[in-house]
């Protein structure tokens, strides 16, 4: 049987290797950030630390939103995205960036992923009633102005880049 | 030296504490939490259930046994699961059945986030991730809490904690602004007032921002706030620890985190409002209180 005592050392031993493995990975996390590269994903803890010392990056020149369009008797129509993801438009732009899936995969495209959403949006649509042939997702680009987000979201000043069509 | 630098070193990470730094944490988290839980509430299929657009994290990641985990609930479930996760806060804010409450909100809190939250992925829902983590093992309880009243009589009954989860915190609240300061000394795109110019006027702008953009400032005003904003991020973890000006760093730090929020709807690192006062040492917070009255 161990004794009051010797439970002690262990709890503080285990103590101790808890303190001197956490300033160890963040040690390690430290210096990805100073030599400015992200750590492989399968180096989870020093991704999550990584990941907590993350500066603001949303530096964009130009508005963009993820465009998801459904296609129903031929004609092309526009999901409006609040109708899924309700909320705020800074949001909205990072989920449809995927950027999660992009560190996962170390890819700066996860087109996989995109069909994925793409197939999620056929069958939650199909769900609803009605009878969708295709659905389509591309960025919508427009230009910045200084009166409020969407005021230049209007053609010629729109610029799409397709990204996947589905099925 | 070396049996100095071991009891130094023992004494910091170590040493017996009075719980009331963490317990006061752990209501202001846990109030934190409600607010940050009501945003989710409210649109409960959309963001955790079958009938929204989401897309499981780890769904390519986990064996099979382990699948289930990744398969979108009906709403039902979703409902059932938060009204769970809603419980243990409960639990966790008044310090009733503490790490229960944690544990699961731990296991909710990470269930959530892989099949949706992680599609906005951020750093302080890993902040926040880790603080439940280090919540399970702190004591935090100890006082200020159901518990207290019920095995030692008094809500403000106490019993020391030790001190590492508080230290754990503050240490990687230094580490967190530590590094983010010294990325934006060498990141391209803070090398001038750009960043905070776009900042103002894309993405995450608020109607007070824009009316900030249409005063027309000139660039080098943007320039030179965002060369302060580095100043102070670098300095701001070592101020946090030098006891003479704590506050004035820890004041800054308000009116910073609350100017992102005004500015740039990105609200979140409120909750760093809930631990900036780990950062005194617990004997002194506990002392604090003792004379306003609010520990015994």
């Amino acid at each position: 049987m161990y004794s009051v005592a010797m439970l002690q050392k262990i709890k503080m031993a285990v103590l101790q290797y808890v303190v001197i493995i956490y300033l160890s990975i963040a040690g390690i996390a430290i210096g990805y950030t100073m030599i400015g590269k992200y750590p492989h994903p399968y180096l989870l803890p020093i991704t999550y630390i990584y990941g907590m010392i993350s500066p603001y990056k949303g530096y964009i020149s130009e508005n963009q939103q993820l465009h998801i369009e459904v296609q129903v008797d031929e004609r092309w129509s526009t999901i409006q995205l609040e109708e899924y993801w309700p909320t705020l438009y800074g949001e909205q732009v990072a989920r449809g960036l995927l950027f999660s899936f992009q560190s996962l995969y170390v890819t700066d495209f996860p087109e996989q992923k995109y069909r994925e959403l793409a197939a999620r949006v056929f069958e939650l649509e199909q769900k609803k009633g009605r009878n969708i042939q295709y659905v389509r997702l591309s960025w919508k680009y427009w230009p910045v102005s200084t009166e409020s987000i969407f005021a230049m979201h209007y053609p010629p000043f729109i610029r799409s880049e397709f990204l996947v069509q589905y099925p | 030296m070396i049996s100095k630098f071991i009891h130094t070193w023992n004494t910091f990470w170590f040493r017996s504490a009075p719980p009331h730094s963490m317990a006061v944490f752990r209501i202001l988290f846990g109030i934190f939490f409600y607010i940050y839980s009501a945003t989710f509430l409210v649109n409960v299929p959309m963001f955790f259930s079958d009938q929204g657009l989401i897309l499981p994290l780890l769904v390519d990641h986990v064996p099979s046994w382990l699948q289930f985990v990744t398969v979108l609930p009906p709403v039902w479930v979703s409902y059932v699961l938060c009204t769970i996760f809603m419980l243990a806060l409960t639990g966790f804010t008044f310090g009733y059945r503490f790490k229960l409450s944690t544990f699961l909100m731990i296991v909710i809190a990470y269930y959530f986030w892989q099949l949706s939250l992680h599609m906005f992925i951020t750093s302080y829902n890993r902040i926040l991730f880790l603080c439940l983590l280090v919540f399970l093992f702190s004591g935090a309880d100890k006082t200020y809490s159901l518990w207290a009243k019920k095995y030692l009589g008094s809500y403000m009954a106490w019993q020391p904690i030790c001190i590492l989860p508080q230290r754990l915190i503050t240490v990687q609240v230094t580490i967190t602004y530590l590094g983010v300061g010294w990325q934006k000394w060498i990141l391209p795109m803070w090398q001038d007032g750009k960043v905070l110019k776009y900042a103002f006027q894309t993405l995450w702008a608020t109607p007070l921002g824009f009316k900030v953009i249409q005063l027309g400032l000139p660039d080098v005003v943007y320039d030179f706030f965002v060369f302060i904003i580095k100043v102070w991020e670098s300095a701001v973890p070592f101020g946090f620890w030098h006891k003479k000006t704590r506050i004035f760093w820890i004041v800054t730090a308000w009116m910073f985190h609350l100017g992102i929020a005004v500015l740039m709807s990105i609200w979140w690192f409120v909750f760093l409002f809930a631990l900036y006062h780990l950062f005194w040492e617990p004997e002194e917070f506990y002392t604090y209180l003792k004379k306003k009255g609010r520990a015994v």
